[in-house]
């Protein structure tokens, strides 16, 4: 397993045409991010896991053999067209485990304001985890953390977009979508890139009343039915630990954390 | 739980003056809180205390290491679904070697052993709901 270091900009032949917009975003001067290049491997997040990488290194891959959604859900990623990333991020010693869930929503929000940005479509988060262009699935987050003793070692933020996929087989195409299928346009990867590294150094150092905020304004899960354990309520605010709150039929609140959500209307 | 039970649990809460209940079981978590459904508008920055994650206890298994859990979560023992335990109850375990999941909304967290030994309890079955500060794991130090 052959990978391309870039943290000084190095050119090589062997990255992607599209990708090397990184080359110069590597080399600006205020960005923090080293890049290590992968033709194919299982999966970014597992090679950020399993070497030690210093902090602030994005894992990029032209394709995932292993590339999965939570848990292992399948996620279709042809080679070469899409966006397989991983930064790799080594909190401070303060920050709490349960800080964590804030990060994921920053990283998010930071794909979503990117894509909106590059493309002009109506990009938005879907609580928790994913990246939704209308109705359809276009990317999603994946963050592992290592923790020790309490300690946040290191967090992961697995970032899977798709980018130029032509079409989906049978059984995803009322699910899933991409950005060239949604406009027709092929996109620079390395330019998607670099702006939702852009976006993430932002709002990951925003206030949390502010990610939130934002968060709320542009995803739909807000405001829309939802099924909860057998009831259905509107998803009415997200809390700063990540969980939902949903307005219950019957008037009650409940908090949302560890259950599938699921439209009811 | 059906949709009747959840109703019979709402009734119930209704007659008493409990304000929150939460309700755990086969990993499906439900929580009910009385009250205003509208949390505040930009709730404030709230520092969460760090888990001491690693405690030694003070009674009859006084040389017995608890690893506790540092955020509410659902804990795995494995890193993927069908996948073997990461460890099992009489394992020899090395500082720094990953113990279980716990996830917290779509967030994988990996604990690691902070110290060498032998697991001498395993608190949770795989999928349970789990609270912060709650025991997951006893290492007998080597």
């Amino acid at each position: 397993m052959n990978s391309l270091q870039l943290p000084c900009g190095i050119y090589d032949e062997t990255l992607p045409e599209d990708l090397r917009p990184l080359r110069e975003f590597s080399q600006a001067s205020d960005a923090s991010y080293s890049f290590v290049y992968y033709g194919s491997i299982n999966s970014t997040n597992d090679t950020a896991k399993s070497g030690d990488y210093p902090a602030e290194t994005v894992i990029i891959a032209d394709a995932q053999v292993n590339g999965r959604g939570r848990f292992t859900r399948d996620w279709y990623s042809p080679p070469g067209v899409n966006i397989s990333m991983s930064i790799a991020l080594r909190p401070a010693d303060d920050v709490p485990a349960a800080a964590l869930s804030l990060l994921n929503t920053a990283a998010s929000l930071a794909v979503s304001r990117a894509l909106r940005a590059e493309t002009g479509l109506d990009v938005w988060p879907k609580w928790p985890n994913d990246v939704y262009i209308g109705t359809r699935k276009t990317g999603g987050i994946l963050s592992e953390s290592i923790i020790l003793g309490g300690r946040v070692l290191r967090l992961i933020i697995g970032i899977g977009i798709n980018v130029n996929t032509p079409g989906f087989p049978a059984g995803l195409k009322d699910k899933a979508t991409s950005l060239t299928l949604e406009t027709g346009m092929t996109y620079s990867r390395g330019q998607l890139i670099a702006s939702i590294l852009r976006e993430f150094d932002q709002c990951r150092r925003c206030a949390p009343g502010h990610v939130i905020s934002e968060w709320t304004g542009m995803s739909k899960t807000i405001g829309s039915y939802v099924y909860v354990a057998g009831q259905c309520g509107i998803a009415r605010a997200l809390n700063e630990d990540g969980s939902l709150v949903i307005a219950l039929e019957n008037g009650e609140a409940v908090t949302s954390s560890g259950i599938t959500i699921a439209p009811c209307h | 739980m059906e949709i009747n039970d959840i109703k019979e649990l709402i009734e119930l809460i209704k007659e008493t003056d409990i304000t929150e209940l939460r309700y755990e079981k086969d990993g499906m978590r439900i929580s009910l809180k009385r009250g205003s459904s509208t949390p505040p508008a930009d709730p404030p920055a709230v520092k969460v205390p760090v888990a001491e994650a690693l405690v030694k206890d003070t009674d009859e298994n006084v040389n017995y290491l608890t690893v506790k859990s540092p955020i509410v979560g659902t804990f795995y023992r494995s890193s993927t679904p069908g996948a073997a335990p990461l460890v099992e109850l009489g394992d020899t375990v090395r500082k720094g070697q990953a113990l279980c999941i716990v996830e917290a909304m779509k967030l994988m967290n990996e604990i690691e052993s902070e110290v060498n030994g032998v697991i001498v309890k395993i608190f949770h079955e795989n999928g349970t709901a789990v609270e912060y500060g709650e025991p997951l794991f006893q290492i007998n130090p080597l």
